[in-house]
């Protein structure tokens, strides 16, 4: 089920959404997928994106200084090189399927 | 039928011992409560243990040891409390101790609390309990969350399906602890058909960790069981692996070595085949009397999310927003700005007899230059509110997921979409937010791109130039022209990737927040610290641009046509004609290098002494053709100083030399593009 997450994100030409791979994976909860997407960073196929912004002079001179903390942005994770070997070769099984 | 193992002497290097003091050698039974966190599992831990609980820290760790005794039907049970965890992998310290207690200490029963309003999430720990040697028992606590939910979980069926007991319970109720204790009692006892159904591997995986269990043979370090070493082996364990290492000789472990680096993927079959088996769990037990009924959520992202429909409401929510910024706010603009200028007069009149050079200091330079990019306070309170409203109900990401899907197609990284959206407030933050991206290509390609993306400042300009030149017609041009600068941005993007950087961008997953009501008060206070920033900025920088604006203007005859500033733009004049500008506008244009919203203060400079506003001296400066072009100019031109400093910063010079040369190159081509083509088409010249 986690190659079949890993490939619905590495197939697609546009980036999917948590309750889309929800319903893609067969209706399973969108805390499951979120499990799964934890586990998938943990094992390093995917990687957070996470705004790291913080902590420069720079800060200063920007005009959302004072409202940063106070954002919600969304979430993002993103396939890392593994996660897109994997993607590939979960597209492509006979060239590199293993088990 | 798997026996209940009977509990082992713990080896000496055994990090976790729970001893509970006063509990009776040998005669208590060891019960372990596992658990992930928000199951309940302190409710039923206080409910076995009530007063008689022990807390301490686990041997060598920070982390709470709860332990405590509970008596049933004359037999007392040591409850020992592991901390909460969502699997067994070793991933935290508290992961780590919850399985080695169930491994090196071997506990007669492992009771694993799941919760039932969230089956899916918490079985997984179930999975990987059932992999360990001692006997589970689940307890399907909160049983009435999950009715409350409009979901049935039936015990009957998932104790079937599992092969172990499972007692339902509501632990804050008491509710279900009766008969926990005889699911408990039983299968100590033998008495439960005790048969675990464990997640399926498949052959290929199944012969895969037999053949490493084969490697390790009798060599498994105790108290291990060889079959749970090699699963951990594949899953990549580095706890384990260390272990085994350690234990097993040079060419054995060579050999596995050689099978796992073959195999380095056989971690995602190993946790799929648990996923499997939780989907086949819930399959059977799990009952949603809800199924099939859309949520709100899904009815509106059915729509707010789809390629096409969802491209149109973000560009009528934009249309809306411009049409609200004119409607509300252009009015209070025009307000400011007749107010600002009877305060000039007032003031030219208070200073009769000062020397000229003063009053046109404090009158055209101060008040006219700070007091007019002033005036566009209204237009960015209704810009700043109707976008953090978007954003706190939880549209914005929408929106900005549905304009991802296009901006993937040029080659931008996933992650820039967090970047590029930050730079609708501040171009600033949206260039250090570019430090997400890992590879040094996305993170220049998108600091390149983001000042493409027109900041608050920029917009507040745009808006008020427009509305000075188009009217009604203003919100339509407004959002021509954001459509012009995605496709630009698309453009360049596509460019860059191509002849700059080369390479494919990898595709990502996005959480879209809850619809949820708005929160007004976060709403004012984000608007409010904008606002703030926003005339921080005017009573600082561009108050100190202003007055150098001013001097130039003025100096050295106080006859602006004569000016200094008048000679630099008469420079700038060939390239202002092409576009149809005159030299003060492509002073302008420059000036607005300092911040984007010198732009209104330099214009108010050079046309003072007017006996009109600004707004309404435009439009015989600019035939709307020139509008356009100058609008289109303003939106792409080159970023501020301080977006420069951070792409310096961030980038190195070359790098924020080549933004401003390309900025400038691409900005004044597209306004000659317009104007030219308007002047052949013969289109509002």
């Amino acid at each position: 089920m986690l190659k079949r997450l890993v490939q619905l994100v590495g197939e697609g030409q546009r980036p999917v959404t948590l309750h889309e791979l929800a319903g893609r994976l067969g209706g399973i909860s969108i805390g499951l997928v979120e499990q799964m997407v934890e586990q998938l960073v943990h094992l390093g196929y995917l990687q957070v994106a996470a705004p790291r912004c913080g902590g420069t002079t720079t800060c200063r001179a920007c005009d959302e200084a004072g409202t940063c903390s106070m954002l919600r942005q969304p979430r993002l994770w993103v396939l890392t090189d593994r996660g897109q070997r994997l993607a590939r070769a979960s597209i492509f099984p006979r060239r590199s399927e293993r088990l | 039928m798997r026996k209940p193992a009977s509990r082992k002497t713990v080896e000496a290097t055994s990090l976790v011992t729970p001893r509970l003091e006063g509990a009776q050698p040998g005669g208590a039974a060891i019960v372990a409560l596992a658990g992930s966190p928000n199951v309940g599992k302190s409710s039923v831990f206080n409910a076995l243990t009530g007063l008689s609980q022990h807390v301490g820290n686990w041997p060598g760790k920070t982390i709470e040891q709860k332990t405590g005794i509970h008596s049933y039907d004359g037999k007392t049970f040591q409850i020992v409390d592991l901390p909460g965890t969502y699997s067994l992998t070793a991933n935290s310290p508290e992961e780590q101790i919850a399985r080695d207690y169930i491994i090196r200490e071997h506990p007669d029963v492992v009771v694993v609390v799941v919760n039932a309003a969230n089956l899916e999430r918490t079985l997984y720990l179930v999975a990987e309990a059932l992999e360990l040697p001692a006997p589970v028992v689940v307890a399907l606590n909160m049983v009435d969350v999950a009715e409350s939910q409009g979901m049935r979980v039936e015990a009957k069926v998932l104790q079937a399906a599992l092969g172990v007991p499972v007692v339902p319970m509501v632990a804050t109720r008491h509710q279900g602890l009766q008969e926990l204790d005889e699911a408990i009692n039983q299968v100590m006892e033998g008495s439960f058909p005790y048969e675990p159904r464990m997640p399926e591997l498949g052959p290929e995986l199944a012969n895969l960790r037999g053949r490493v269990e084969q490697i390790i043979g009798e060599q498994a370090p105790h108290p291990y069981p060889s079959c749970w070493l090699a699963l951990k082996l594949l899953e990549g364990d580095k706890e384990v692996t260390s272990l085994v290492r350690a234990h097993l000789p040079e060419e054995r472990w060579q050999a596995i070595e050689a099978l796992l680096r073959q195999n380095e993927d056989a971690v995602i079959a190993i946790a799929s085949a648990r996923y499997e088996w939780i989907g086949r769990m819930v399959r059977a037990a799990l009952t949603r009397p809800r199924a099939g009924v859309v949520s709100l959520t899904d009815r509106l992202d059915r729509l707010a999310t789809h390629p096409y429909g969802g491209l149109a409401i973000l560009l009528g929510l934009l249309g809306l927003i411009f049409w609200l910024v004119y409607q509300i706010a252009e009015p209070l603009v025009g307000l400011l700005e007749a107010g600002i200028s009877t305060c000039s007069r007032l003031l030219g009149s208070a200073l009769v007899g000062a020397p000229a050079w003063l009053v046109g200091l404090l009158t055209d330079g101060i008040l006219g230059g700070v007091g007019t990019v002033l005036s566009l306070l209204p237009i960015l309170a209704v810009f700043f509110l109707a976008i953090g409203f978007l954003e706190d109900v939880g549209y914005l990401a929408r929106g900005a997921f549905v304009a991802d899907r296009f901006m993937h197609r040029i080659g931008l990284h996933g992650k820039s979409f967090l970047p590029l959206f930050l730079g609708l407030g501040c171009n600033v933050p949206a260039v250090l937010g570019s430090r997400i991206l890992d590879s040094k290509r996305d993170r220049l390609l998108t600091t390149l791109l983001v000042p493409l993306v027109p900041c608050a400042g920029r917009m507040a300009v745009l808006t008020f130039v427009a509305g000075a030149l188009f009217g009604r017609r203003a919100p339509l041009v407004i959002l021509g022209l954001l459509a012009f600068a995605a496709a630009i941005v698309g453009l360049c993007g596509m460019l860059f990737n191509r002849l700059l950087f080369g390479g494919e961008s990898p595709l990502f997953i996005m959480e879209l927040p809850l619809y949820h009501l708005p929160n007004w008060r976060i709403i004012g206070l984000q608007t409010w610290q904008r606002l703030a920033a926003f005339v921080v900025r005017a009573g600082t920088l561009i108050l100190s641009v202003s007055v150098i604006v001013w001097a130039l203007a003025a100096l050295p005859s106080g006859a602006i046509e004569q000016s200094y500033l008048a000679h630099l733009g008469r420079y700038l004049a060939p390239l202002g004609r092409l576009i149809g500008l005159d030299w003060r506008m492509m002073v302008t244009l420059l000036a607005s290098f300092a911040a984007k919203e010198q732009a209104v203060a330099t214009l108010a400079i050079l046309t003072a002494g007017q006996e009109e506003t600004l707004a309404a001296v435009l439009p015989r400066m600019l035939t709307p053709a020139a509008g356009v072009a100058f609008l289109a100019v303003q939106m792409l031109f080159v970023p501020c100083m301080a977006t420069v400093a951070t792409i310096r910063q961030e980038a190195g010079w070359h790098w924020a030399g080549f933004s401003l040369a390309y900025q400038a190159v691409l900005s004044f081509t597209a306004g000659i593009v317009i104007y030219q083509m308007a002047n052949l088409l013969n289109l509002g010249v």
